[in-house]
């Protein structure tokens, strides 16, 4: 198995980041009833990337074991902003943020940080420009005009009462 | 064990039907979405333990898609609630791709993974019910910018040096 393969292993397997889970989901006041899914979803989120390193970490997949690693980082990226999101109009809207997304949104930022160690910052950069400015709508893509658009485009794709 | 905290159960008001954050709730109908774990139980060989995880995973990008459509759920929230629509959809897009190039990995080592196929197969289900409400041309030019992103990534050491 390749080096790096072996270390993210390493590092997800440890008890930092079971400890980083408990201590989120504590902080935000998960209830008891909750922490089985919190830990259910962290331990997913685990066993996805141990996969990768079983599947990809064998000597000769480097590139493609990088790019993976980079892609993970990227889609944890996006469930992090979006946990914060949903808290942030929580909070706006109802006073406080629901205790899950908060735990979840740490739990996401736990496994980043574990992936960042073997990731080029350069390349932490952009993915992480290009995250933030697609949430944030200031993508080029998504202009407000085909915004409008798009909603009339779903409207007709998902007719009242489908 | 089941789903703990569902969107429907947290009295929170429900989004509009005939508004996108309403057609994103119905995007994450947990019934439509445990429809599709029971296909791909079906058509597989998982374990007990396996089929329950496949549930668990399900129910949670149920409840992803139905957060967010609750917490983005006025008719003001639209003009932000379609790049966050776009976000989510790349994040279950990179899901998906990271099972799928597992799954081939696995097959070329002859070691298959039907637990990875299962959560690649509904993965891709409910990323189809989420494509219906993005423009395509986004989903293209979003997709093809997250790849190009990302085949620009190589490992440090194999970094091509400038001479000069």
């Amino acid at each position: 198995m390749i080096a790096s393969a072996v270390k993210l292993a390493a590092l997800v397997s440890g008890p930092e980041f079971a400890q980083a889970v408990l201590t989120h989901g504590a902080a935000a006041g998960v209830s008891p009833e909750e922490f089985p899914r919190l830990t259910a979803s962290a331990l997913r989120r685990r066993g996805a990337i141990l996969d990768v390193c079983n599947a990809l970490g064998a000597k000769g997949d480097e590139d493609d074991f990088y790019r993976t690693l980079a892609a993970i980082w990227l889609e944890l990226r996006f469930e992090w902003q979006r946990h914060n999101l949903v808290s942030n109009y929580g909070t706006v809207r109802h006073g406080c943020a629901a205790p899950l997304s908060l735990a979840l949104a740490g739990a996401s930022s736990a496994l980043m940080a574990q992936l960042e160690s073997l990731l080029d910052d350069t390349a932490l950069a952009r993915l992480g420009e290009f995250a933030a400015q697609l949430i944030e709508g200031t993508h080029g893509v998504l202009s407000a005009e085909a915004t409008q658009v798009s909603n009339a485009a779903a409207h007709a794709y998902f007719p009242a009462g489908s | 064990m089941g789903y703990l905290s569902s969107p429907r159960a947290s009295g929170l008001p429900l989004p509009q039907p005939n508004t996108l954050a309403g057609h994103l709730w119905m995007a994450g109908d947990p019934g439509v979405i445990d429809e599709m774990v029971s296909v791909a139980v079906a058509s597989l060989n998982l374990s007990e333990a396996e089929i329950e995880d496949l549930r668990l995973y399900a129910q949670e990008r149920s409840a992803a898609i139905q957060t967010l459509a609750q917490a983005l759920g006025h008719a003001e929230d639209e003009p932000e609630l379609y790049p966050t629509i776009a976000a989510l959809w790349l994040e279950l897009r990179f899901d998906w791709q990271r099972h799928n190039e597992v799954m081939n990995y696995a097959a070329t080592r002859i070691m298959p993974l039907p637990r990875v196929a299962a959560h690649g197969a509904v993965g891709s289900a409910i990323l189809a019910r989420l494509e219906d409400l993005l423009l395509p041309e986004h989903r293209d030019e979003l997709a093809g910018h997250a790849i190009r992103l990302l085949e620009a990534v190589v490992p440090p050491q194999t970094q091509l040096v400038n001479p000069s």
